[in-house]
């Protein structure tokens, strides 16, 4: 009896065991129950939206560790027909990058086997858009464009965007007199900031550990615009639910203590998903847009914040940082104004934007001014839902600080605004040549947003509304404004001025803002 | 007296496996999960601890060795592994003074009765 006694409590007390174990399995699902649980058919949804967006956005990709890219039905060429091809090329490692230069060939070809050489071009492997142009005079019909990189690497590959051909309706004799283009290339491969510690020697991380905390660094930089930064992060598990922020915020110093301003200057937001498939530019290695004009020596934080993040710290995202004797920074971890310190620096790189200026005007970026060979010229330039659009702007209304007035939305890909007070925008709009006509167009974020009003000015002064009837609605169903004018008195500059509609009532959010803003213009170049 | 040992160690024997099983799916759960290796090992080592526990003895002795690892990376300038195996050891102190405490409890229960 007492044996029996014994046994029964033995076999519950090992039972309790397992019991505990298997609650323990069970309770890590549920704790990490905040998973983003994707399934098969969903991931593929997803992917299938990516690779959409790409061609939307006309990024061609070859395959990873193919040399070559067939692009067919790409332009239409006839025989001795001249034009100009504009493409950017940008080679991606899925590893490391290595600093080597590689080789592009371009080719004309058609369905009968004719090709001919357009020219060859160098990228480097660093994950930036190389801009260039073509031109040329087709000496045959063709449709199909081929891209050949001088040698395969086995985990890179290379991307081929912004690709627009103009035919010119020129002969081969003229085709040489015409005037050289001018293209809006603006540089953003120059680091205005960069830690002492490289790739290799970034071993340490810090984890996010807490609800609302920012992990990150202090930078002076060294240039009014900041455009990218590069940090070396890593998700653990599913990276958590939400979206990462990149932020950048002014500092204050108190009896040594930094405070962070509460106000943005800056952000991007991302998560795993987004992060891996357009921000990886290498092993660990994220290039992350961050679109702000800063006063030069000026500090400021970077960093991440996970606010938007329901916290976990088995899905949780891994800054990396190493020892920095050279320059004694440190790395600082912010809960609320509880900050902690550790000596070293981040891996991170801040690039700046340089502008192509001509006489005393920048050049927008991608904005082109083409000859015809007639007489006239084009200009072209529109917004690209990038970062980019907002580093173009030339003014906003001066608030007396940096805060996040008038930011790149990431989220909607346009220009997004408080709708307070005088809130507005201004772009400075250069033609080098005399205006003929000039045609402004711009769309409304969505219908949450305050109506935006464009207004546009040929001397900065005297302002003109783009009238109401002029309003239509754009492809995704959103006001679209647009406007067509004749112009006199030979104007080379355009301001186009965006603010709040105080005519419409007032909206659900208090913001206004633009997207897919574009200009085109007839220039007389004689 | 005999019987209860036999029944004892053939209740071992059969677990023996079932608990190697359990660890070993714990790992697998980790790995799933895209844990890092230290929440792995850290996980595996609560589950060994709840279905086979180690003695207070055994605790100490693996507490001291990763301190006493921790003192070696650290000299080595393996910063973030020192940070990590310091971790560990964080955690297998706590486990001996749990375990002190729930004998103490059980002793003080028993002198209670």
């Amino acid at each position: 009896m007492k044996l029996q006694f014994w046994t029964k409590t033995k076999k519950l007390k090992y039972l309790g065991k397992y019991f505990l174990v298997l609650l323990l399995f069970a309770l890590m699902f549920v704790y990490t129950g905040n998973m983003n649980f994707v399934s098969f058919e969903q991931q593929q949804l997803i992917d299938i939206t990516f690779a959409q967006e790409k061609i939307t956005s006309k990024i061609f990709e070859s395959q990873t560790g193919q040399n070559n890219l067939e692009l067919n039905n790409i332009l239409l060429a006839k025989k001795d027909q001249c034009g100009r091809l504009f493409f950017g090329l940008r080679r991606v490692s899925v590893k490391e990058s290595d600093s080597q230069i590689y080789s592009t060939k371009v080719l004309l070809q058609n369905d009968f086997n004719q090709t001919q050489e357009l020219g060859t071009f160098k990228v480097r492997e660093d994950g930036f858009v190389e801009n260039y142009q073509i031109n040329f005079c087709a000496n045959f019909d063709s449709r199909d464009l081929l891209f050949v990189a001088d040698q395969e690497k086995i985990d890179s590959n290379f991307q081929v965007s912004a690709l627009e051909f103009y035919p010119l309706s020129v002969s081969r004799r003229d085709f040489t007199n015409l005037k050289a283009t001018v293209e809006g290339n603006t540089d953003f491969n120059n680091i205005i900031f960069e830690s002492g510690v490289n790739l290799e020697s970034a071993t340490s991380s810090l984890r996010f550990t807490r609800k609302v905390q920012s992990v990150g660094q202090i930078i002076i930089p060294d240039s009014d615009r900041i455009s990218y930064v590069d940090l070396k992060l890593n998700f653990i598990g599913s990276g958590g639910v939400g979206n990462y922020f990149l932020d950048l915020k002014e500092v204050n110093e108190n009896d040594g203590k930094f405070l962070l301003s509460p106000e943005h200057v800056a952000y991007f937001n991302f998560n795993k998903d987004s992060a891996n498939k357009r921000l990886k530019i290498s092993d660990d290695v994220y290039r992350i847009p961050l679109a702000a004009n800063v006063q030069k020596g000026k500090k400021y934080f970077v960093g991440i914040n996970n606010e938007s993040v329901n916290f976990n710290p088995l899905n949780t995202l891994k800054i990396f940082y190493g020892a920095d004797n050279k320059s004694g920074d440190i790395v600082s971890s912010f809960i609320g104004e509880k900050s902690t310190q550790k000596a070293g620096s981040l891996f991170i790189k801040v690039y700046g934007a340089n502008y192509l200026f001509s006489d005393t005007s920048e050049i927008l970026t991608g904005a082109k001014i083409l000859d015809n060979g007639d007489g006239t010229g084009q200009y072209f330039y529109s917004q690209k839902g990038r970062f980019s659009d907002y580093l173009d702007l030339e003014k906003r209304s001066s608030t007396g600080d940096h805060s996040l007035d008038v930011y790149f939305d990431n989220v909607q890909s346009g220009i997004s605004a408080k709708d307070t007070g005088d809130n507005f925008f201004t772009y400075k709009i250069n033609t080098l040549y005399p205006i003929k006509q000039i045609h402004l167009s711009a769309t409304q974020i969505n219908r949450f947003y305050a109506g935006s009003l464009m207004q546009f000015s040929f001397d900065g002064k005297i302002w003109q509304d783009v009238k109401a009837d002029a309003v239509n609605l754009s492809d995704d169903g959103n006001k679209r404004l647009a406007k067509s004018v004749d112009v006199s008195g030979n104007p080379k500059t355009v301001y186009v001025k965006f603010s709040s509609d105080k005519r419409i009532s007032s909206s659900q959010l208090q913001l206004f803002g633009i997207k897919n803003f574009e200009v085109s213009a007839i220039l007389n170049l004689k | 007296m005999s019987d209860s040992v036999k029944i004892k160690s053939k209740l071992i024997i059969d677990q023996k496996y079932f608990d190697y099983f359990l660890i070993v799916i714990s790992v697998i759960l980790g790995l799933y999960l895209n844990w890092e290796i230290l929440d792995i090992t850290l996980f595996s080592f609560i589950i060994w601890q709840i279905i086979r526990p180690l003695s207070r003895k055994n605790l100490n002795v693996n507490a001291f060795f990763l301190l006493f690892l921790a003192l070696i990376l650290l000299f080595l300038k393996k910063g973030q592994w020192a940070e990590d195996v310091s971790f560990l050891a964080f955690c297998s102190l706590i486990t001996v003074v749990i375990m002190a405490a729930i004998q103490t409890f059980s002793k003080g229960e028993l002198s209670d009765k």
